[in-house]
C-alpha cells in the first residue's frame, strides 16, 4: 500500500508544477473508409516535436501551451494528415484517415513518421500491421496472428502440434491472451495448428514481453491484446476466404451510420466432411472425424462524442470423435472457447477518459467415451467473470496516467470423471469446482521527465482469495494416502494471498535515432496451468493458487539498445533480459490423470523455481518494396525442484539455446507478393529412458536425468505468393498460394524408445524412434471482398 | 477393467497423420542396477528371478540375454523368525522332463527355458511356502550390493459369479465378465489372471491386470477382461480371435489379492508398457518395493474359478 499512496503522491505533486495557461486537444482517430477507430495512430505536434498516441478506443488527448500548432496525424498505410490549429480554448479534434492508394505509395513521403521505436518507453513491445500479416505464408492458409507473434525475438514457437508458446522462458500459462479484453485460456485449435483467431475480424494485436504497463496484470510472462473489428459503419462489406480446408466469410455493416454498426465473423472446417467418402457405409470407423469452427461477433452504439457501448462477443468448439462400431467404442471429445465482452466508454472532459468492461469468459474441455455399457466422462474447464474499470488521463503533454481497478470471479473445474456401467454408478468423488475472487488495483504514470529522459511507472496491487465450499484431503506423507479431511463452507476463506506488483520503464534518449531503454517488473500470477505431457494440450488443467499452491512470483530486469538507421526505414533493437520465476508447479514424478479423481489436483504437484536470460536482436525494415524483419534469441531457461531430478537444476523443455526467425514481403508491384518464414530453433529438452531391464517377458525402463536429452533442431521454410484478380469498386478478390515447409524437413514432433522382437528368441531390438508431422504442403486460399 | 485413456485417442488422431523413423540422437546410458523379479504364493514355494538393467540399446542376442542373470547371490526369504536360504537353479542343470512344470510357474515356455540360460532362486523347504497372511521378507546379497524387501500374501477376496459373454458382432468370441463384492475397509488390490486349459501354457495377466478399490469401495459390480496375449504362442492364432476367449475354451480364472506396494508396481507397469511412445504421457517410471534395486518381491493370495465358454 506504501507504493500505492506514494505514487499517487508523485502524481499530484507532478501536477501542480504547472500554472501556464493550457488547453486540451483530444479526439478520435478514425479510418475514413469504415469508421472503425484507430489504435496506436500518432498525433504528433510539429511546434514542441512532441506526439502522443490513441488509445485501444481511438481517443487521444494533449495538453499545450496557448498557441498555433501544425498537428499531423499518422498511421501505418494511410495518408496522414496535417491540420493546424489554433489552440485558444479546448478544442475536440475528430479525424478521419483514409487508406493510402497503391500507386500513391510510389509517391515518397518526405515526413518522417514518429519513430515509436526508439521514442516511447515500451520495451519488448510488438504491435502486428495485420495487412502485413496476410501477406506471410500460412499454414494451410489460415492466416494466424498468433503464428506471426511468435516470429519475434523472445517468443519462442514450440513447433507443430503444441498449443503453447513460451515468451523470455515463461511457461505457455504465463502469457496473458486478451481478445477485447476477455481473457482466452486456450488459443488453439487442433493442437496448436491454427490460433482461435480469425484474421478478418481482428483488428490490432500487441505485445507485451517485457515491462507490460501496470494495467494490465495475473500473468508473469507477455500480455498479447487482441482488438477485434467494430464494424464498417459507413457501407455492408462482405470478406471471404475459400480454402482447402477451411472457409470463412465476414459480413459488417452499418446499422444506423455514422452511429452504429455491426460485424460477424465465422469460420469453419471440413475435414471431416470431405474424409467421409473416403470412408466406407459399412466402416466400423464411420463417424470419426475432426472439425473446429469459430464465430466473433462485434456491435458497437455511439450515443455522442462522449458516450460510446460496444457488445463483443467470441465462441469457437473443436469436436473430435471417435467411433469403433466393432469394438462397440465411441468417443467424443470437444473443446473451445466462449468469451462475451460489455464496454462502456465515457468521456468525463478533454483529459478524462474512462472504459468499463464486464466480461465472461470460460473453456471448457470434455472426454466423453463409452463401450457397451461402459460410460466414462471426463471434465475439465475454468469459467471468469471480470469487471473492470479503467480510467485514462491526460493532465498536462508530459504526463498520461491510467488507473483503474479490476474484480475477477473465477471458477475452476480442475478435473471432474464420472463413470458408470449399466445401473451401477462408480464413485469417483465429487465434482470439484473450486472458486476464487481476484482484485486489483493500478496506477501507471507515463511521465516525460526531460526531452531527453521519459519514465513509465506503475504499480498494481492485487488479492487472490479462494473460497469454499472446498474440501481438502490432507495426506499422510509417506504412503499419499489420504489422512484426514477438511471441509470449508460456502464463502469461506481458505486460503488469501496479495502483494504489490511494481512496474518501472525508462528511456534515455541517446540521439535522433537511437536510445537507452531498462524496465524492471514484478509480477504475480495467481492462476496455474498443471501440464502432465511432454507437449501442451486441452488436457491441461488450470488450477488456483490454494492452500498448497503458492501464487507464482516473477521479477525481470531488461535493458536494451534502440537504433533506427535511414530516416527511420530500418529499425534495431538489442534486449537483454534476465526473469526469476517462484513458485512453479509441475506434477509429481510419475502422477497419473487418474490420480486426481477423488483428491485435489495440487496434492499431485510439486513446486520449484525457474530463471531464464537470453539476448534478443532485432532488425526491421520497414518499408518499401522488400521489407520485413529478422530476429535472434540467445537464451538459457532453467528450473530447480526438490522433489524432481533429485533435486538437480534441469534444463526447462522449452529451454533453447538458438531461435531465429526470418519474415520477409517482397511487392514488385502491386498485384503480386511474395512472402517468406524461416524459422529455426534449437530442439526441446525432453526425458527419455536410458537402462532398461526385464520382468517376465517385458521391456521396462529407467529413465535418464528429466529433460536431459535434446531433440534434433527444428527448422523449417515457407514461402507464399499473393496474387491480386482484377479489382474494381465493388468487389475485389485475390489468389493466396502458400507452401508450407517447403524442402520438407521432418522435424521431430517427439521421440520415443520402441522395442521389437523377443528377449527370448534373441531378436530384441530397442531404439529411439522419431515422430514428425508435416512434410512440405501446399495449399491455396481464394479471398474475395464486396 | 477395461479402462479408456483420453491421451490414447488424442496419440491416435497425431498418429493418423504423422510419419515416423529411426532417430538420430545420442542417449548416454545409465547405471546398471540389480532387478528383482519375485514372487509368493500359498503352498508354493519362493522364487527370485535375479537379473540386472542394460544401459545400451540396440539389438539383444542369446548370450546378451544369459548375462543379465546374476549368480552366486546369497538369497534368503524370512518370515515369523525363520528364514531359508534359496539356492541357484538354472534351466540347463534341469532334466528337460521337469521343464513344462517349471514353465507354467515361471510363465517362461518350455522352450525358451531350454534356449536360454534361465536361472531362478527357490527352494524346496516347505517350511518357508506360501501361507495366507504372512509376511515375507527378502534378503538378497552379492558383491556390493545388499537388497532387501517384504510383502503379504492377503486373504483372497473370491468372485461373486464369473461368466462368458459373446462380444456382438462376434458370434463365437467374448469376454470372461465377473462379479466382485469388494470389502467394506478401503485398499484392497488385485490381480487378474486366466488361463485356457489345453491351449495357454501358464496363466497370463493382460493388460490393466492390476486393480485397487479406490471407485468402488464396498460395492458389488460386475466386469469383464479381455484375453491377454501368449507371448510364447509357437502356432499363430487367428488375429480376429486375439483378446477374446473363444466358445468351447474352458478358462481358470485366477482372482488374486495382493497389497499395496505390489499393487503399485503392477499399476505402473502395466501404464509404462502401455504409455512407450505415447507423447501425452509423463515419463511413467515403475514403483519398486526392492531397496537399493529395481523390480518386485510381491505375494499372491489367489481365488480361483473355471467357466465353460458356452
Amino acid at each position: 500500500m506504501k507504493y500505492f499512496l506514494g505514487t499517487i503522491f508523485i502524481c499530484v505533486f507532478c501536477l501542480q508544477n504547472y500554472a501556464q495557461k493550457k488547453y486540451t486537444l483530444s479526439g478520435y482517430v478514425k479510418d475514413a473508409a469504415t469508421g472503425e477507430y484507430m489504435i496506436a495512430a500518432t498525433i504528433f505536434i510539429k511546434e514542441t516535436g512532441k506526439g502522443v498516441v490513441t488509445n485501444n478506443y481511438g481517443f487521444f488527448s494533449i495538453t499545450l501551451n496557448e498557441g498555433t500548432y501544425s498537428v499531423r496525424i499518422n498511421y501505418a498505410g494511410y495518408e496522414s494528415v496535417l491540420q493546424v490549429v489554433e489552440l485558444n480554448k479546448d478544442i475536440r479534434l475528430n479525424v478521419a484517415l483514409s487508406p493510402k492508394n497503391q500507386m500513391m505509395e510510389e509517391v515518397v513521403v518526405t515526413d518522417k513518421a514518429p519513430d515509436q521505436n526508439t521514442k516511447s518507453t515500451d520495451m519488448g513491445k510488438v504491435e502486428l500491421d495485420m495487412e502485413k500479416v496476410k501477406t506471410l505464408p500460412a499454414f494451410m492458409g489460415e492466416v494466424d496472428v498468433l503464428k506471426t507473434i511468435q516470429l519475434m525475438p523472445g517468443v519462442q514457437a514450440t513447433g507443430e502440434g503444441n498449443s503453447g508458446f513460451y515468451v523470455r522462458g515463461g511457461g505457455p500459462d504465463q502469457n496473458l491472451i486478451l481478445l477485447d479484453e476477455a481473457p482466452v485460456y486456450n488459443a488453439s485449435h487442433l493442437f496448436g495448428f491454427f490460433s482461435v483467431f480469425n484474421a478478418d475480424a481482428v483488428k490490432s494485436v500487441e505485445l507485451y514481453k517485457g515491462s507490460m504497463p501496470a494495467n494490465f496484470g495475473g500473468r508473469l510472462a507477455s500480455v498479447i491484446d487482441i482488438t477485434m473489428k467494430e464494424g464498417n459503419n459507413q457501407q455492408y462489406q462482405v470478406d471471404g476466404g475459400i480454402g482447402i480446408i477451411s472457409s470463412r466469410l465476414t459480413v459488417q455493416g452499418p446499422i444506423k451510420k455514422d452511429t452504429s454498426s455491426f460485424i460477424i465473423s465465422g469460420r469453419r472446417t471440413y475435414i471431416d466432411v470431405l474424409m467421409q467418402p473416403f470412408i466406407k457405409k459399412d466402416s466400423p470407423f464411420k463417424g470419426t472425424g475432426y472439425y473446429f469452427y469459430d464465430l466473433n461477433t462485434k456491435f458497437n452504439y455511439r450515443f455522442s462524442d462522449k458516450d460510446r457501448i460496444f457488445l463483443s462477443g467470441y465462441f469457437g468448439r473443436d469436436v473430435f470423435n471417435y467411433k469403433n462400431s466393432d469394438a462397440g467404442f465411441n468417443v467424443r471429445i470437444p473443446w473451445g472457447n466462449a468469451t462475451a465482452t460489455l464496454r462502456w466508454n465515457h468521456l468525463f472532459n478533454h483529459k478524462l477518459f474512462m472504459n468499463v468492461s464486464t466480461i465472461f469468459t470460460k473453456y471448457d474441455f470434455e472426454f466423453g467415451a463409452s463401450q457397451d455399457d461402459f460410460k466414462f466422462a471426463l471434465l475439465s474447464g475454468i469459467t471468469d467473470i471480470n469487471n473492470k474499470l479503467d480510467f485514462y488521463y491526460f493532465p498536462t503533454s508530459r504526463h498520461q496516467i491510467k488507473f483503474g481497478a479490476n474484480y475477477i470471479y473465477h471458477i475452476f473445474v480442475p478435473t471432474a470423471a464420472s463413470a458408470s456401467q449399466g445401473e451401477t454408478v462408480f464413485d469417483t468423488g465429487n465434482k470439484t469446482k473450486l472458486f476464487a475472487h481476484e482484485a486489483a488495483l493500478y496506477v501507471n504514470d507515463d511521465f516525460d521527465v526531460t526531452d531527453l529522459f521519459k519514465i513509465s511507472f506503475g504499480l498494481r496491487y492485487s488479492l487472490f482469495n479462494q473460497v469454499g465450499p472446498f474440501t481438502r484431503y490432507v495426506k499422510d506423507p509417506t504412503l499419499l494416502t489420504t489422512s484426514d479431511t477438511i471441509v470449508y463452507n460456502k464463502g469461506q476463506s481458505v486460503s488469501r494471498y496479495h502483494g504489490p506488483e511494481p512496474r518501472i520503464s525508462m528511456r534515455y534518449t541517446l540521439s535522433k535515432q537511437a536510445s537507452l531503454k531498462a524496465a524492471f517488473t514484478r509480477t504475480l500470477q495467481y492462476i496455474h496451468l498443471a501440464s502432465l505431457s511432454a507437449v501442451s494440450l486441452p488436457t491441461d488443467v488450470w488450477v488456483p493458487s490454494t492452500d498448497r499452491v503458492q501464487p507464482q512470483i516473477g521479477y525481470q530486469y531488461s535493458t536494451g539498445y534502440f537504433r533506427n538507421f535511414k530516416e527511420n526505414k530500418y529499425e534495431s533493437s538489442i534486449e537483454l533480459y534476465y526473469k526469476t520465476m517462484q513458485n512453479q508447479v509441475e506434477f509429481r514424478e510419475g502422477a497419473m490423470p487418474d490420480d486426481d479423481v477423488k483428491d485435489n489436483p495440487d496434492n499431485n504437484f510439486v513446486f520449484g523455481k525457474g530463471w531464464s536470460y537470453g539476448a534478443e536482436f532485432f532488425v526491421k525494415k520497414r518499408t518499401g518494396q522488400l521489407n520485413g524483419w529478422i530476429g535472434y534469441t540467445l537464451s538459457w531457461t532453467k528450473r530447480k525442484f526438490v522433489d524432481l531430478n533429485f533435486g538437480e537444476e534441469f534444463y526447462a523443455k522449452f529451454d533453447r539455446r538458438h531461435d531465429i526467425s526470418v519474415a520477409i514481403v517482397y511487392e514488385p508491384n502491386k498485384k503480386l507478393t511474395f512472402g517468406l518464414v524461416f524459422v529455426y530453433g534449437t530442439g526441446n529438452a525432453i526425458t527419455l529412458p536410458h537402462t532398461w531391464y526385464l520382468i517376465q517377458d517385458e521391456v521396462v525402463y529407467e529413465f535418464a536425468p528429466r529433460n536431459s536429452i535434446r531433440m534434433p533442431a527444428y527448422h523449417r521454410m515457407d514461402l507464399s505468393l499473393t496474387v491480386k484478380g482484377k479489382e474494381n469498386k465493388k468487389f475485389k478478390s485475390s489468389w493466396n498460394f502458400s507452401i508450407y515447409n517447403v524442402y520438407s524437413r521432418l522435424n521431430p514432433y517427439f521421440l520415443y524408445i520402441d522395442e521389437s522382437g523377443s528377449p527370448f528368441d534373441g531378436s530384441l531390438t530397442i531404439k529411439a524412434k522419431q515422430v514428425s508431422l508435416f512434410p512440405i504442403l501446399p495449399s491455396v486460399t481464394w479471398n474475395f471482398s464486396f | 477393467m477395461k479402462k479408456i485413456h483420453p491421451y490414447i485417442l488424442l496419440f491416435i488422431l497425431i498418429t493418423t497423420v504423422s510419419c515416423e523413423r529411426d532417430a538420430t540422437i545420442d542417449i548416454k546410458g545409465g547405471e546398471q542396477k540389480p532387478v528383482v523379479y519375485g514372487w509368493i504364493e500359498p503352498g508354493m514355494p519362493p522364487v527370485v528371478i535375479l537379473t540386472q538393467s542394460k544401459p545400451y540399446f540396440g539389438t539383444t542376442n542369446f548370450s546378451e540375454l544369459s548375462d543379465l542373470f546374476i549368480h552366486n547371490a546369497t538369497v534368503t526369504v524370512t518370515t515369523d523368525n525363520y528364514t531359508a536360504p534359496l539356492s541357484e537353479i538354472c534351466s540347463q542343470n534341469v532334466s528337460p522332463s521337469l521343464l513344462p512344470v517349471i514353465a507354467e510357474y515361471l510363465g517362461v515356455d518350455s522352450a525358451t527355458l531350454s534356449q536360454v540360460n534361465y536361472c531362478v532362486y527357490t527352494t524346496f523347504d516347505n517350511n518357508i511356502f506360501g501361507q495366507t497372511g504372512k509376511k515375507y521378507f527378502l534378503n538378497i546379497s552379492f558383491d556390493n550390493y545388499n537388497l532387501s524387501s517384504e510383502t503379504e500374501i492377503p486373504q483372497p477376496v473370491a468372485l461373486d459369479s464369473v461368466w462368458f459373454k459373446v462380444q456382438p458382432p462376434a458370434t463365437n468370441l467374448g469376454f470372461i465378465w465377473a462379479t466382485l463384492t469388494d470389502p467394506p475397509a478401503s485398499g484392497n488390490c488385485y490381480r487378474w489372471f486366466a488361463k485356457r486349459k489345453g491351449k495357454d501354457f501358464s496363466f497370463i495377466a493382460p493388460m490393466g491386470s492390476a486393480f485397487d478399490d479406490k471407485f468402488i469401495n464396498g460395492t458389488t459390480f460386475n466386469f469383464a477382461f479381455n484375453r491377454g496375449d501368449d507371448d510364447f504362442a509357437t502356432t499363430p492364432e487367428p488375429p480376429e480371435e486375439r483378446g477374446y476367449f473363444k466358445i468351447g475354451d474352458t478358462v481358470i480364472v485366477k482372482f488374486c489379492s495382493i497389497d499395496e506396494a505390489h499393487y503399485q508396481f503392477w499399476r505402473t507397469f502395466e501404464i509404462q508398457v502401455s504409455n512407450n511412445g505415447n507423447p501425452f504421457a509423463a515419463p511413467a517410471p515403475v514403483k519398486s518395493n526392492i531397496n537399493e534395486g529395481l523390480g518386485i518381491w510381491g505375494g499372491y493370495g489367489p481365488a480361483y474359478d473355471t467357466v465353460v465358454c458356452q
